[in-house]
């Protein structure tokens, strides 16, 4: 079902071109960190064209991705669907190229730091202890539905200000959303989905603008001086727009990777147990071990680059996965150890688009394996369950994860 | 090629030999100076790479732009004379440049 395979443009050189459907290739179910991906890392070049998904480029080299990534002249996020999207929501400031990215950014920014994050510990640690001690005793759970999926969203929802009451109707939509591609829907299917997230954004703003005293982020935008203005309702919706999609389901998947693999190596899990004080390193270690993000850009300028001419209009999938499973960055990359003396991770990417929420994310993920390792015996795979194969994407994700202790 | 002294918050000084067209986090990180973190990799997006300019430099280097200005109050760095660096390209101009990096950057 490899949609859209599209003709080679004739400036692509044939040795360059592999298959890889970025959405439904068959690597993402067949163990992609210990198999699939370390095929292509060790024998596909690290730039490459695909004809899949209406033909791009895949960049898994590191220097080459930190390039594109640093370098907004030559690379957009004017466009960042693969297939190209004419019709996609804007999303600020994601989808905007300096200098304009900066000044929203900036505005942002303010409620993403470390000062503003680390005043919502106490209320991760709280929600965390009770989601936990409420399964403690039943010796099982499905991590996904009733963890790692509530656990950020409804963190997040708080701290955006987002109403909490609709946390089952939100969370519904941004699963099918990132679902979509890879779970055979169409791209129609995709729109609606866009859409009816737009309505819900337009009502969360709408309400909000009637009582923005409370102290969460969507009222502070509300109140916000802009460039000597308020932001206007169409700002106001992409901003929304792009938090709803960012803060909904990464830190989810950052969980179940990270929560899977302390099951299937308990002498990993019992070292975090015996060292609590290591749960941070643990935290950026599983993420570098398990990077699941990607970042597409679209070529502006023409640009030698990796070995290859890019053209105007080409589209690049930047495969972030791949800085931490580089060898030269982080020797041994299989391997899981706290110890590391240094450490490169592409999670969070790199560049202007630096994710706003990787300090909220890396305290949330920090809290709950604190929480998880105090409050639960040794877990591990639940077997007798069906497995969750990982789904490919813009967000890999694991649809569901059986644990038992 | 230019030199730049790098004063850390314990007072240690480094003196670095800093190539032209490098921006000062990139002197910085490359040379394993302290203080600088540079996550964004140099993109004025994320307020890590502050800096404090020594009061008789900073005529020289110039004061923040608008975004400039706005990340760096988010650094640990931030005050009437510091800059991200960066957002300082290395110049013959800066042979002699003297800047102060924070404990922490965040």
């Amino acid at each position: 079902m490899n949609q859209q395979v599209a003709a080679v443009p004739s400036h692509v050189d044939p040795s360059r071109v592999h298959f890889y459907d970025i959405q439904r290739d068959k690597l993402f179910g067949e163990d992609p960190y210990n198999a699939g991906f370390i095929n292509m890392r060790d024998k596909v070049p690290g730039v490459f064209w695909t004809p899949a998904n209406g033909g791009h480029w895949v960049v898994q080299d590191p220097q080459v991705m930190d390039k594109v990534l640093r370098t907004p002249e030559f690379f957009s996020n004017k466009q960042t669907s693969i297939p190209a999207r004419e019709d996609a929501p804007r999303m600020i400031p994601e989808s905007l190229d300096p200098p304009e990215h900066l000044l929203y950014r900036g505005l942002m920014m303010t409620y993403f730091e470390p000062k503003s994050i680390n005043k919502l510990e106490g209320a991760v640690r709280e929600r965390a202890e009770t989601m936990i001690r409420g399964m403690r005793d039943r010796g099982t759970c499905e991590f996904v539905e009733e963890v790692a999926g509530p656990l950020p969203i409804k963190v997040f929802m708080q701290f955006a200000g987002f109403p909490l009451e609709r946390y089952d109707d939100f969370r519904a939509l941004v699963t099918r959303f990132f679902g979509t591609a890879s779970e055979g829907m169409t791209e129609e299917d995709g729109r609606s989905l866009g859409a009816a997230i737009l309505t819900e954004v337009a009502g969360i703003i709408t309400a909000k603008q009637a009582d923005p005293s409370a102290d969460d982020m969507l009222s502070f935008l509300i109140k916000a001086d802009f460039q000597g203005r308020k932001l206007q309702m169409d700002e106001l919706m992409s901003i929304v727009y792009l938090l709803f999609i960012a803060g909904l389901d990464t830190v989810t998947n950052a969980m179940s990777f990270g929560v899977a693999h302390m099951a299937r190596h308990p002498e990993f899990q019992q070292e975090l147990r015996d060292n609590p004080s290591k749960i941070p390193a643990a935290v950026d270690e599983l993420l570098r071990r398990y990077t699941f993000t990607h970042t597409p850009r679209l070529v502006v300028k023409e640009v030698e680059i990796g070995g290859v001419t890019m053209k105007a209009g080409d589209m690049i999938w930047n495969m972030l996965p791949m800085y931490g499973l580089n060898e030269a960055l982080n020797p041994d990359p299989l391997e899981v150890k706290l110890d590391r003396p240094s450490r490169v991770h592409g999670a969070f990417s790199t560049g202007g688009h630096i994710c706003l929420g990787r300090h909220l994310a890396k305290m949330e993920l920090r809290l709950l394996y604190e929480v998880m390792l105090r409050e639960l015996p040794m877990w591990s795979i639940d077997n007798s369950k069906p497995e969750g194969k990982i789904r490919g994407g813009v967000i890999m994700a694991m649809p569901h994860l059986w644990l038992r202790w | 090629m230019p030199t730049v002294t790098f004063v850390d918050f314990m007072g240690t000084e480094r003196d670095i030999e800093a190539k032209i067209g490098d921006t000062l986090m990139w002197t910085a990180k490359s040379n394993g100076v302290p203080g600088i973190v540079g996550e964004c990799g140099g993109c004025c997006a994320c307020g890590t790479c502050g800096v404090f300019v020594d009061e008789t430099w900073f005529e020289v280097v110039g004061p923040p732009g608008e975004v400039e200005a706005t990340m760096l109050s988010f650094s640990h760095a931030a005050g009437p004379k510091s800059r991200l660096g960066c957002q300082i390209k290395i110049t013959e101009e800066l042979d002699g440049l003297r800047v102060r990096t924070p404990e922490r950057q965040q």
